[in-house]
């Protein structure tokens, strides 16, 4: 029964590559809380949101800033800098991400936990959105260092965070080590143990089963479900750009259901199959030798090119602003699939609008990474796990109902999928926030 | 410890507070040797909480204001800190007042860290209504880090004894009983403490008293007074009334100036009729500014910040300043006022009266019995007289000026705290 996840093994601290963990979105903008709340502006606007409503949900409604003094090995004292913002709490308790880096930009953070409002809301996640940092980069550091400062990180924010408060799930640079010391942390201080205060741990500690499958499940019954609509019959053809953990998820689930992955890149190359690759083999090699440049059953390409291929779905699962302004003219996908966050640029989206090219939007594509973490919250919370089968028919299901309602909001108003992605989360929160009126 | 962890700009006049209490705080670190790492926790506040306040306003809009909870330190105790109600409030700003509640406890010896609260709103602007809704839903969204344990509010700039009492109602209601020691200033009979009015003004003229005495000045002095509100005018009524001869007082609107001394009560009868000082006849009307430049030996610049600059510093005439407001004096004047030998007796010690009392009122909260006033004073002239001889034996030692023989006293007690305690997790 035990398998490895189990057991994660010592060399696992936190040092993991960085693609190994979907980080949100690294908005580099100087803004990037304003530039977010530009799409916000829009939604409000479309939707007619009344001003009251609209001044409540453009602030976050917490930041808390809190120093992590810790002892490094040489015995001298440094203190971190310690963030969480909460920026809404009247949903449910808040759901966002921890990340660990050098430089934290606080902007960015609102932007993210804002973001995180509208993500959840749409999905009909009972969740607001958070997100927190703390300005310590893990990579080389000391395991002993690295515990160190997520344990007082976590108890500077005893007051804050809880299942029923502000759920933690891993971002940038935290991996199930990190979400096991914060669940510990957690648990030694409210004397017992509490495994709902994170989510994204490991199997046998309140994780739960298909959290590694569980984005590649809900992009492939999205496509499934797009395709169709625009009238495409049988297996599709695929490119897909990025091979990290999201890129390979995505290929191996719509391989599995038979389609034909024709193209698929990294950052040092691309190989192409128009017969559809081997998806495994591919995978393969890329780990033996680091990338899928060199997979022999296929043609090699310049990594760009994948872009650029004539197929039935672009799916960009790598990093973000692929698909700008530069490069959108060129694209031959009758669709896009979006699993990487924020790929297309504002620009690009109009032209590829103007093309007739519809684009699933980051928000659906990797939307079974917030289900699935909402589902870990509620094994959690009954204490009973439920089986693979029942993960992926309740994950298979809530992601095609918030695409049905995208849809729907879409065809209402006559916009993209987008733009109605973020209306549907908007609509719902103002609705809510409405509804519990204003305390005091 | 080097100069050159704050950066101080050169040739600029620095009016940031944070930047102005760092400066302080910088020398007392280097006379301490207090190590790299310990100074890092010192000068970072421990927590600071950012909320947004949604309120009804009277015509049914909603507004959404922001409001800052800084806790500086909690090394000592709970946190002490006010609350203030501005519209130029700012994150900066509520830091640095933090900070500075921690140093001010620390001297007079009270078991409280420092902490600080500020809105940004106009409170002029609203309703009785608007106000009470605001403090009650800042009062909640602050639930998770206040406590009579952990951070105690007080009134400052723009709050008052019923937003207090406002305060604890909100607190105490999710309490789910009556929680009174969660705020100091209440209102006498709802946990108050007496002799809180005077407090400050109190501690002020003890500050002076001791300080003439430290000097070698005995008998009668000429005391000029900068401000008349609640901590000038119960200020010059002591030195009045202990027989010193109070030459100046002032309002915003300017000063009053009598070489053969003011009648403080006539005075400030007038005051309290005329809504100023402007008007009095027994002296002359002088500028604000003249005020601090009269002929006097002792000066209270108890009105506002930045009072006492490089501008001004080298024409003060006092022999001894107490510095019954926050701030008077920028760090550049500090070097000039020490040139020329003026004792400065500095605001964390001079003006430490205010939160002396609320740790009185604190200790009666928790206790449930209330002390009669003159225990209250008795107490609160220990307290000072303490204060100011630990303060001038340090100013001694170290051989600096006792606003960093201040800083040292507060900073060796934190520090020594912190250590004690050491580093969890």
């Amino acid at each position: 029964m035990p398998d490895e996840a189990h057991f994660p093994t010592s060399a696992r601290h936190s040092v993991l590559p960085e693609e190994a963990q979907p980080p949100s979105p690294l908005l580099q903008d100087d803004d990037p809380f304003s530039s977010m709340m530009e799409r916000f502006d829009q939604a409000a606007a479309r939707l007619g949101l009344d001003p009251d409503r609209y001044s409540v949900l453009r602030v976050p409604d917490r930041e808390f800033k809190f120093s992590v003094p810790v002892v490094l090995p040489d015995g001298n004292i440094k203190v971190y800098h310690g963030y969480r913002i909460m920026h809404n709490l009247s949903l449910g308790p808040c759901l966002g991400g921890f990340r660990l880096e050098a430089e934290v930009n606080r902007s960015e953070l609102r932007a993210l936990a804002g973001w995180n409002t509208w993500k959840c809301a749409a999905l009909d996640v009972p969740f607001g959105g958070s997100m927190g940092a703390v300005n310590f980069d893990p990579r080389g550091k000391a395991p002993a260092l690295i515990e160190t400062v997520v344990r007082r990180y976590t108890a500077g924010l005893l007051d804050l965070i809880g299942p029923e408060r502000d759920v933690i799930i891993p971002d940038l640079h935290a991996d199930e080590q990190i979400m096991a010391w914060m669940l510990d942390t957690y648990s030694q201080h409210v004397r017992h143990t509490e495994n709902a205060v994170v989510v994204g741990k490991p199997l046998g500690l309140g994780g739960t089963r298909g959290r590694d499958i569980a984005v590649g499940l809900g992009a492939r019954v999205i496509l499934e479900k797009h395709l169709a609509e625009m009238g495409h019959v049988g297996p599709a053809r695929v490119a897909i750009v990025g091979c990290g953990q999201i890129g390979a998820q995505v290929a191996t689930e719509l391989h599995r259901r038979g389609h034909r992955i024709i193209a698929m890149s990294d950052l040092r190359g691309a190989v192409r199959n128009g017969e559809g690759l081997d998806v495994p083999a591919v995978l393969e090699h890329r780990s033996a030798l680091g990338s899928v440049a060199g997979f022999s059953r296929a043609e090699q390409l310049e990594r760009d090119e994948v872009l650029e291929l004539d197929c039935d779905v672009l799916i960009p699962a790598a990093t973000s602003r692929l698909i700008t302004g530069l490069n959108a003219e060129k694209i031959r996908a009758r669709m896009i699939l979006e699993t990487a966050n924020a790929p297309t640029s504002a620009r690009a989206d109009q032209i590829l609008s103007e093309r007739g090219i519809p684009v699933v939007p980051d928000l659906l594509g990797n939307s079974g990474s917030v289900i699935i973490a909402y589902f870990e919250w509620v094994q959690n919370r009954m204490g009973y796990a439920w089986p693979i089968e029942l993960v992926t028919e309740r994950l298979e299901r809530q992601v095609l109902e918030a695409y049905d309602r995208a849809c729907a909001m879409a065809a209402k108003h006559k916009i993209g999928l987008r733009l109605a992605t973020c209306m549907e989360g908007v609509q719902r929160v103002a609705y809510f926030d409405e509804i519990r009126g204003i305390y005091a | 410890m080097s100069k050159s962890v704050s950066q101080p700009v050169a040739g600029i006049e620095d009016t940031n507070p944070y930047l102005q209490m760092q400066r302080r705080l910088d020398r007392a670190v280097e006379l301490l040797h207090v190590d790299r790492g310990l100074y890092e926790i010192l000068s970072t506040p421990a927590q600071e909480l950012t909320v947004a306040i949604p309120v009804k306003m009277d015509d049914g809009t909603v507004r959404v204001f922001t409001g800052y909870r800084v806790q500086h330190s909690q090394a000592r105790g709970p946190a002490k800190g006010g609350i203030r109600y501005s519209s130029d409030v700012t994150l900066d700003e509520v830091r640095a007042l933090s900070a500075w509640m921690t140093w001010k406890c620390a001297v007079v010896d009270v078991p409280f860290g420092g902490a600080k609260g500020g809105v940004i709103c106009d409170p002029r602007r609203m309703s009785n209504g608007e106000i009470e809704r605001l403090t009650r839903r800042y009062a909640s969204s602050l639930l998770d880090v206040i406590g009579p344990e952990r951070d105690v509010p007080a009134p400052d700039m723009n709050t008052n004894e019923q937003i207090m009492a406002w305060f604890m109602d909100t607190y105490s209601m999710h309490q789910r009983m009556t929680q009174t020691a969660i705020v100091t200033g209440k209102p006498i009979g709802l946990g108050g403490s007496r002799g809180r009015k005077v407090a400050t003004g109190l501690g002020v003229a003890i500050s002076a008293r001791e300080a003439c005495r430290h000097v070698g000045m005995t008998g009668s002095v000429r005391v000029a007074v900068q401000g008349s509100g609640n901590v000038g005018s119960w200020a010059a009524s002591f030195m009045h009334g202990d027989g010193h001869s109070v030459v100046g007082m002032s309002d915003i609107y300017g000063a009053l100036h009598n070489d053969g001394g003011l009648d403080v009560p006539k005075v400030l009868k007038h005051l309290e009729r005329e809504g100023s000082l402007r008007g009095y006849e027994e002296a002359e009307w002088i500028s604000n500014m003249e005020l601090l430049e009269v002929e006097c030996d002792v000066l209270i610049p108890a009105a506002t910040e930045n009072q006492i600059t490089s501008a001004n510093a080298d024409r003060i005439r006092a022999r001894v300043i107490v510095e019954g407001a926050n701030g008077p004096t920028s760090a550049d004047a500090d070097l000039v006022l020490e040139d020329k030998g003026v004792y400065v007796v500095p605001d964390i010690l001079a003006n430490a009266g205010g939160v002396t009392v609320s740790y009185f009122e604190w200790v009666q909260d928790r206790i449930g019995y209330f002390w009669e006033e003159k225990d209250v004073r008795k107490r609160l002239e220990r307290y000072m007289t303490d204060a100011f001889q630990g303060v001038a034996a340090s100013a001694e030692r170290f051989g600096c000026s006792p606003r960093i023989g201040a800083y040292c006293v507060a900073v060796d007690r934190v520090a020594y705290c912190i250590k004690l305690r050491g580093i969890y997790a």
